[in-house]
């Protein structure tokens, strides 16, 4: 007796097996494919398993230039692979298929060779999001006149969603900066260079620029969520009684607009 | 739903990035362009602001590649409604995709891949489209993929499975004439016979691209001119079916924009040819939007 023929969800189990053999278990029974030319149609599933292949090599090659550089094509093509057995892609935009590179190299032998690759990947990642961020109208500096500074402790800072802080125990602004140039050109001090990087957009230009320690934690905090009084409590502790000067790096970023609008907390009455 | 005439554009060719400097600094004549639906949808710098643009100057068709009309997988809300934002606010002639899956149990396969031919694939298929079609409000356009498999079990020619799709549908055809040659070299069939399959009244759209000879089989990569046997086919469905709006797909090794335009400009003067009138390539044409329901 013939087998029952297979349903379409077997179908479609059975293909993604073929494509996908590490990270997908074929529940579906077996799914006939008729002879191309001479050759067996299963055969012919390796032209969609190297197209599954080639396409995520691409798209994360167009995120990750710089860990690309870093790695040579061979080595970036394997991270790459074994990146999508850990994370198959499961969003429909391939051009964001590499969000969870960073996350991925965290933890992975990568990082014991080149223990800034995972900094330089997260960085990368947020240049590619600001890149295709929504812009909003940024308020001006003007508009922070007039607010007391009583009211400034209570008031939480909403960012355009393109600027971004990457914090990292190596120089990965100076290993971006060179992405284009051929790697036996490439010749940096990795040690003891701390970079903290602000990724913004400015009008369709994406910038990364180095701030301060200081100003860093100041960014990561109200980037966070918490209020300029809750910031500055965290400064004073990380700063002692060299205050920093948090008027003027708002009024630069104001000037940069990388704020759109302030929200103030409600007071506890009790 | 009524089958009507699709709008006429004349040749056009796919909106790439490698052009965008190009395009911005020339508006180069050209009747219209094709956007990638995906590669704006989900973008508010660069891309967008190109493809707006681009808009204000030249009629514009978005073209997915990530609907998964045929998954088993739940159709993707977020992506259907990202998707119509962007039809709203770019207001294009036509709205397509393909008619194949990409993914299966919510893991995407970033590939166009084949369905089989069977009738319970077309009920799946036909109950989608008009999900899609009422959700956005206009109706779609599907293309034929091309395939290298094919299944032992399917019991419709392509082309039969095509047709019969569009018309329970209501959906278009977008019908990419490089696909269909390639698919008949590669499952041995008569490329002619699937023209004279398709109803004329379903076919909105054409595509004509190049593709690579591998070994024992033909793979469409969009990388080369289209070759002559196409050329012909294009020609025997322009006696079929008369003008179509047509696009020159090319996607990879992209040429300067010039020769991308050369390709158009063949495929309008071989129009001009078989149809008569003269098409021409015009920076400030502004049709009406997509068919609408």
């Amino acid at each position: 007796m013939d087998a029952p023929e297979p349903s379409l969800r077997d179908v479609q189990r059975w293909i993604g097996a073929h494509i996908q053999p590490e990270t997908t278990v074929s529940t579906a029974g077996d799914v006939r494919l008729n002879p191309q030319r001479n050759i067996p149609g299963i055969s012919r599933l390796s032209v969609y398993a190297h197209g599954y292949q080639a396409r995520l090599r691409q798209a994360l090659a167009e995120v990750y230039e710089s860990v690309h550089q870093v790695l040579g094509t061979g080595a970036f093509s394997e991270l790459v692979d074994s990146y999508a057995r850990r994370f198959p892609s499961r969003d429909y935009n391939l051009n964001f298929s590499g969000r969870h590179l960073p996350e991925f190299l965290v933890n992975s032998l990568w990082v014991q060779r080149l223990p800034f690759l995972a900094d330089l990947a997260q960085l990368e990642w947020q240049v590619c999001q600001a890149f295709h961020a929504i812009s909003y109208p940024p308020i001006t500096p003007a508009s922070l006149h007039g607010q007391s500074f009583e009211d400034w402790h209570r008031v939480r800072f909403i960012f355009q969603p393109s600027v971004s802080l990457v914090r990292s125990a190596w120089p990965i602004l100076d290993i971006w900066e060179v992405r284009h140039r051929p790697r036996s050109e490439v010749n940096i001090d990795l040690v003891e260079r701390p970079h903290n990087v602000v990724v913004s957009r400015s009008e369709l230009q994406v910038r990364c620029q180095l701030v301060n320690l200081p100003q860093a934690i100041l960014l990561e905090a109200l980037l966070a969520g918490q209020t300029l009084d809750e910031t500055c409590e965290r400064l004073s502790g990380d700063c002692g009684e060299n205050l920093p000067p948090i008027y003027e790096w708002f009024f630069q970023w104001t000037q940069q607009g990388w704020i759109v609008r302030w929200e103030q907390t409600h007071v506890d009455s009790s | 739903m009524n089958a009507q005439r699709w709008p006429q554009l004349g040749c056009g060719v796919g909106l790439r990035t490698e052009h965008y400097d190009s395009i911005i600094q020339q508006w180069p004549a050209m009747d219209w362009f094709e956007a990638i639906s995906e590669n704006f949808m989900d973008s508010w710098g660069r891309p967008r602001h190109i493809l707006e643009q681009v808009r204000q100057r030249y009629p514009v068709a978005l073209h997915g590649v990530s609907l998964s009309i045929g998954s088993v997988d739940p159709l993707d809300e977020r992506y259907l409604k990202h998707l119509k934002a962007l039809v709203e606010q770019i207001e294009p002639i036509i709205v397509s995709d393909h008619l194949c899956w990409s993914g299966v149990d919510g893991k995407n396969l970033h590939d166009l891949l084949p369905l089989p031919f069977t009738e319970e694939a077309i009920r799946h298929v036909v109950s989608r489209i008009q999900q899609v079609q009422e959700f956005l409000g206009c109706r779609i356009l599907l293309e034929n993929v091309s395939t290298y498999v094919t299944y032992a079990h399917s019991t419709l020619p392509e082309w039969e499975f095509l047709a019969t799709v569009a018309q329970r549908s209501g959906c278009g055809i977008l019908l990419d004439i490089n696909n269909v040659y390639v698919n008949a070299f590669n499952h041995q069939f008569d490329p002619y016979e699937y023209l004279r399959g398709i109803p004329s009244e379903r076919v909105g759209q054409f595509h004509l691209a190049g593709h690579t000879p591998m070994d024992g089989y033909l793979f469409d990569t969009h990388s080369r001119p289209v070759i002559d046997a196409v050329w012909d086919l294009y020609r025997e469905a322009l006696r079929k079916w008369g003008a179509i709006s047509t696009l020159i797909e090319w996607d990879e090794d992209v040429p300067p924009f010039p020769q991308l335009a050369e390709e158009a400009q063949k495929a309008r003067a071989i129009s001009n040819q078989i149809c008569g009138g003269a098409q021409t390539s015009s920076t400030a044409r502004h049709p009406s939007s997509a068919a609408r329901l």
